[in-house]
């Protein structure tokens, strides 16, 4: 074999292991992953989605992990000042760096960021918009906005609601707040990125658009001011008894789903109160569940809670805690939801003691309710009037369906009036307009005669079904609103 | 010539009844509150009222629908109506909300919003996006690291002829992420618990629907 054949060989060999490679990195979960997701956005002239792959920085060595407190600038991490293509539509560039196994936003560790950035705009520009987006990982966390107009014949940049007094702007996040918190899905154990990505509109020019070296990350122990919690909420939250609670505790730790979910790692528990919702019947109770570490969890979890789920909800989420709601009663979990923050407080939630002198609860207002027996002869009104019966001839329906009967009320003095219900169709229903028009619809409001005559160019509509209002003061029904498919006439 | 034509249309449009921005009436909430963190997780520091007001007086007689959608990411109010249907019509009155973003500092915002029809011929949906003036951007939009730049949406049918029936935001919630979803958008539907339930019933005209469970539109 000769020389020539050889470096062939091995030339092709190398092909084929780094497209391997490169294949087997991109497939890769988030952790270990050494480039970043591609970034999504919409361009709003175009008005189409765009996805574009960032350019990585320049850097000296491998990704640097930030394992202590302090500030981790650029420099720190292995990068000097860097500049963002900007010469095209779009331009994106990344920086790498990389979290310890537990690394999560606000739980024991807040990772705060500040930018430092100088972009300078051509004196050509012409109307337009400029765009800086920054994303960590792959969703946006920050960004800036700066607009060309010329006024009078003189170009002028906004930079947000502020005039620029040149064409250069340098911006940092502590012209705007004290600290710019990373979101959530910004720290992850293992790799992480942070891409800028610059988008033009119109004329504006862009020369220049540099993160400067001092840029950092910053990794504390407690939140910034500003952002600081204004009362810990745990001490009010609303109680269970004794027996409650350990009731609500052994049903969610005998749950299967919990089970699966904390197999083989470490957790503590670490809220157990009261649950309230509206929506969900009965007593129930909140356990919160702590894992020893944030986890990446692939799960059809179970949220939100029964009875509004119908289905689960399939993703994978980083993870540290969990909230599990369950029934007392019913004894079963009725959701678990993942990730819970920081609570923040509410005068209207605190003990009396503790509440701004000027504060003043809202006036309570009570809605009227129908009884059952209100209820039912609201039904037999309804399907006894000879108005609905001619609208339900020969159809399939429902009455109330989803619970769609209730109290028809006054605004002034919430004086109970009647009752209002649906009917719905099986399927819409064709009704010509000089059907509709011989049924008196409304003896009180409406007048529907001049309404069908503009809009009935097809000689009817579609409907779907009635509501019915019954005045229980008169005895009958007074308004039947036929429900017209959305979008009206088909 | 154009601003003759603009003061005639101006000035037919306020003749004809139903079509002039009369004062619009305020109604009354069964679950109206403050939501915060304690309430939904992922408000950090935010904080709104879960239903829109008629003026800038936060009380359950004075509300006109509930919230019913947050839009994250990369939203602010006016972008999402662009990407919606459209804005409103002037004819359409601007309702208020509260808002939160920085701790301490409240901002009422009000806004007509985006609706399928201007016409009122027959259902048109109606949905009135909120968030507080951001400065650094110049959008309004909220900003906090669970939902990143937000704001939240009221939603409600219109059904004509006037004055039919308005209401139903549950099923205006639903044809809102609908759109959203079929144009490529990631949606999670009926997903965050805004404490709004309203129990099928009529106030007047005013026909109240919803679960108070929020859905999640990310837009990017």
């Amino acid at each position: 074999m000769n020389k020539k054949w050889v470096i062939s060989i091995v030339v092709v060999a190398a092909v084929v292991v780094g497209i391997a490679l490169v294949g087997t990195m991109q497939g890769s979960a988030v952790t270990g992953q050494n480039q970043p997701p591609a970034i999504k956005f919409t361009d709003k002239e175009m008005g189409s989605l765009v996805e574009i792959s960032p350019v990585p920085a320049q850097r000296d060595g491998v990704g640097r992990l930030i394992e202590s407190l302090g500030v981790w600038d650029l420099g720190r991490l292995g990068y000097s000042d860097l500049s963002v293509p900007c010469q095209d539509r779009y331009g994106a560039l990344y920086v790498e760096y990389v979290l310890p196994e537990d690394a999560a936003q606000g739980t024991e560790r807040w990772y705060v960021l500040d930018l430092d950035l100088q972009i300078e705009f051509g004196q050509d520009s012409g109307e337009g918009e400029c765009e800086i987006k920054v994303y960590a990982n792959n969703a946006i966390c920050t960004k800036f906005n700066f607009y060309s107009r010329i006024e009078d014949g003189t170009l002028r940049l906004y930079h947000g609601d502020s005039v620029m007094s040149s064409l250069r702007a340098d911006v940092t996040h502590s012209d705007y707040m004290p600290g710019h918190h990373l979101i959530v899905n910004g720290v992850q154990p293992g790799n992480n990125f942070l891409t800028v990505l610059v988008v033009k509109y119109g004329s504006i020019q862009v020369d220049s658009l540099r993160v400067l070296r001092r840029s950092s990350i910053e990794c504390v122990d407690t939140p910034r001011p500003g952002f600081a919690a204004e009362v810990a909420l745990w001490n009010y939250l609303p109680k269970l008894a004794a027996d409650e609670e350990t009731r609500a505790r052994d049903i969610a730790l005998n749950d299967d789903m919990v089970r699966e979910l904390v197999a083989g790692r470490e957790y503590s528990i670490d809220l157990v109160c009261e649950w309230d919702s509206p929506e969900v019947p009965g007593r129930e109770g909140r356990v919160d569940i702590c894992l020893d570490r944030v986890y990446q969890i692939e799960y059809d979890w179970p949220w939100p809670p029964l009875p509004i789920r119908e289905d689960t909800h399939h993703d994978t989420l980083w993870v540290r805690e969990m909230t599990v709601v369950v029934s007392l009663e019913e004894g079963k979990v009725l959701g678990i939801m993942p990730e819970r923050h920081p609570v923040f407080l509410d005068p209207a939630d605190l003990p009396e003691e503790m509440r701004p002198p000027d504060y003043a609860p809202e006036p309570q207002v009570e809605i009227p309710t129908l009884t059952a027996e209100e209820e039912a002869m609201a039904r037999e009104m309804a399907l006894n009037d000879s108005r609905v019966q001619e609208m339900l001839a020969g159809k399939g329906f429902e009455v109330a369906p989803e619970g769609r009967i209730g109290v028809w009320h006054t605004s002034d003095g919430l004086k109970k009036i009647g009752a209002v219900l649906e009917i719905r169709f099986d399927k819409a229903c064709w009704f010509s307009c000089d059907r509709l028009r011989e049924i008196e619809l409304d003896e009180e409001n409406v007048d529907y005669s001049s309404f069908l005559d503009s809009i009935c160019s097809n000689g009817g509509l579609w409907i779907e079904g009635v509501q019915v209002l019954v005045s229980f003061e008169k005895g009958r029904v007074v308004r039947i609103v036929p429900l017209w498919q959305y979008g009206g006439e088909q | 010539m154009m601003r003759i034509v603009a003061i005639a249309v101006v000035a037919v449009a306020l003749l004809m009844p139903g079509l002039s921005p009369a004062p619009a009436k305020a109604w009354t909430a069964s679950n109206h509150r403050w939501l915060y963190s304690y309430y939904v997780p992922q408000l950090w520091e935010d904080g709104f009222y879960n239903y829109d007001h008629n003026s800038d007086r936060p009380y359950s007689s004075n509300v006109d629908w509930a919230v019913t959608v947050v839009f994250t990411m990369d939203a602010d109010t006016s972008s999402v109506k662009y990407r919606l249907w459209g804005y409103a019509p002037w004819w359409d009155a601007e309702m208020w909300n509260e808002c939160r973003d920085v701790q301490g500092v409240y901002e009422w915002h009000k806004d007509r919003g985006t609706k399928t029809g201007f016409w009122p011929s027959d259902t048109a949906m109606h949905m009135r996006p909120y968030a507080p003036h951001n400065d650094a951007t110049g959008k309004d939009q909220f900003y906090n690291l669970s939902w990143v730049y937000y704001c939240i949406g009221t939603t409600h049918m219109d059904h004509y002829p006037f004055p039919g029936y308005f209401g139903y935001s549950e099923r205006c919630e639903e044809t809102v992420v609908e759109h959203f979803q079929n144009n490529g958008y990631y949606v999670w539907n009926d997903y965050y618990d805004f404490r709004n339930n309203e129990p099928y019933r009529a106030e007047g005209t005013h026909i109240w629907y919803n679960n108070s469970m929020a859905s999640e539109v990310m837009i990017w």
